[in-house]
């Protein structure tokens, strides 16, 4: 399908079949919305979007990745409605299924929100923006496709964590499962050395060290003793 | 109170020591300039020095060089970051004569001199504003780390703003909300520097006790319940709710 942006109206019809989900309603993806001239608009961008099927957000991310690659996106980086119609798009698999009913979280999952720590819970724009940046380092993050798990909750909290380059590539030493697509046992918990603590460590530091700069081997000399346990692993 | 540990004496660089603009006539991309005001012979003459910007998770940053010699690189485009918003500067002056880059001092929340007039209310905690992009949300609060809290209220809905100002029933619904939203983020994003952060801080404990020292999230969010309790209480909010609903239905 040709790639458009949802318009206004389109993100309210968006919006409220959403909420007639969580109601409880059983409806269809109103996937006219996509490109009904009065729910979506062309863009400068000419693109044909594929209705693969993805194992987990990281190969979303990946595809999306290598479909903007080397186009210019910069203006549509924030852009509501350009984030918001591949997450209508693909929205029969980023919804999560209860009890064989759609059961989607709150709209910033799907609609991309311009509110503090909301903006990172967008399946499809955070997706494409690590694995852009991170490429396959970022996986242990992404394994999943309906939710997004105890890692990604966490290590997006931080809008600063995701642009420091050693903080990502440490945290995918860390908590990558080794040889698989998910994450190390013990890395979804919040005990000693989830990335729970890492991120509130990572709060600490940031006091005293330029972590911006800092390699993966750099902080990691740093870690506290409890990150052990997920270092031997490696 | 909450305390700092500042084992290596950093320093704050204040607003008046950095002038940031950008450059007219340069295109779609910006380009920002930098004015150092600083005293440069504070510094250790080999510290480096870095500007950077930032708007939500994007960010760019830019080497100016050592302290004693100032460099402004010669592309500031600002091409890698998210122009939706107003974009925030910050300096970082580190120590990189050692293995890991030591902060010596660092000043955030910087904008650009032409982005101030976005911001017409600086001396008000909370800024109101009316926007076109709310769909069926009626109200929506933004809050950027250095800035100031803005509520954007759906423009759709009649004299919104005027609405906000006057009308218990508004100030009723939206307020404790807000509030709530403004003092979760500034939890949450624990920054000591930001100015805004400690106003709506001491503004909330004049509502209650003293906030609460330890990072544990219950007695943080027990701490707001509080604050937003003794707020509504203050201001009679439910009182004035009430009063109003009887009027409208006389």
């Amino acid at each position: 399908m040709k790639l458009r942006k949802l318009t206004s109206k389109g993100l309210s019809e968006f919006s409220l079949f959403l909420q007639n989900l969580r109601d409880g309603q059983d409806l269809q993806t109103p996937k006219y919305l996509l490109d009904s001239e009065e729910h979506s608009e062309l863009i400068e961008l000419d693109l044909e979007v594929s209705e693969a099927s993805f194992s987990s957000r990281y190969e979303m991310g990946k595809y999306l990745a290598e479909l903007l690659k080397e186009k210019n996106v910069h203006s549509y980086i924030g852009d509501t409605g350009f984030w918001s119609w591949f997450a209508l798009f693909w929205f029969d698999q980023l919804c999560r299924v209860k009890s064989g009913q759609k059961s989607p979280f709150q709209d910033a999952h799907y609609i991309l929100s311009h509110s503090f720590g909301l903006r990172q819970r967008h399946a499809v724009f955070t997706s494409w923006q690590l694995v852009d940046r991170y490429g396959d380092q970022c996986r242990f993050m992404l394994s999943k496709l309906s939710v997004r798990g105890e890692i990604a909750e966490q290590m997006m909290g931080s809008q600063y964590i995701l642009s420091a380059d050693g903080v990502v590539r440490l945290a995918s030493r860390l908590y990558t499962a080794p040889g698989k697509s998910g994450f190390k046992a013990g890395a979804g918990g919040s005990g000693a050395g989830s990335p729970r603590r890492y991120v509130a460590w990572l709060g600490q530091i940031k006091l005293t060290y330029d972590y911006f700069k800092m390699t993966p081997d750099d902080l990691e000399a740093l870690l506290p003793s409890e990150f052990s346990k997920f270092l031997k692993e490696s | 109170m909450q305390q700092t540990l500042n084992y290596t004496n950093r320093t704050k660089i204040e607003k008046q020591e950095v002038l940031f603009s950008f450059t007219e006539d340069c295109g779609d991309i910006p380009e920002f300039n930098v004015l150092f005001k600083f005293d440069t012979e504070a510094y250790p003459p080999e510290a480096s020095l870095y500007v950077e910007a930032h708007h939500k998770e994007t960010r760019q940053r830019f080497d100016y060089g050592k302290v004693s010699r100032i460099t402004p690189p010669k592309n500031r485009k600002l091409d890698e970051l998210d122009l939706s918003g107003s974009i925030q500067f910050s300096l970082l002056i580190v120590d990189e004569t050692g293995k890991d880059g030591l902060l010596i001092a660092s000043g955030t929340g910087f904008r650009a001199d032409s982005d101030h007039g976005e911001d017409n209310n600086k001396s008000s905690l909370l800024t109101v504003k009316s926007s076109p992009h709310l769909g069926q949300l009626p109200w929506r609060m933004e809050i950027e780390s250095g800035e100031g809290p803005k509520l954007f209220l759906s423009s759709s809905i009649p004299n919104a703003i005027e609405k906000m100002r006057i009308d218990p029933i508004f100030q009723s619904l939206i307020l404790p909300a807000a509030l709530k939203e403004i003092l979760i983020f500034y939890f949450w994003n624990d920054d000591k520097e930001d100015e805004r952060a400690q106003q709506w801080l001491a503004f909330a404990e004049t509502f209650a006790d003293t906030r609460p020292e330890s990072g544990d999230i219950t007695e943080i969010l027990e701490w707001i319940d509080m604050v937003i309790s003794e707020f509504a209480k203050r201001f009679n909010l439910s009182d004035r709710l009430v009063n109003e609903i009887r009027e409208e239905d006389q």
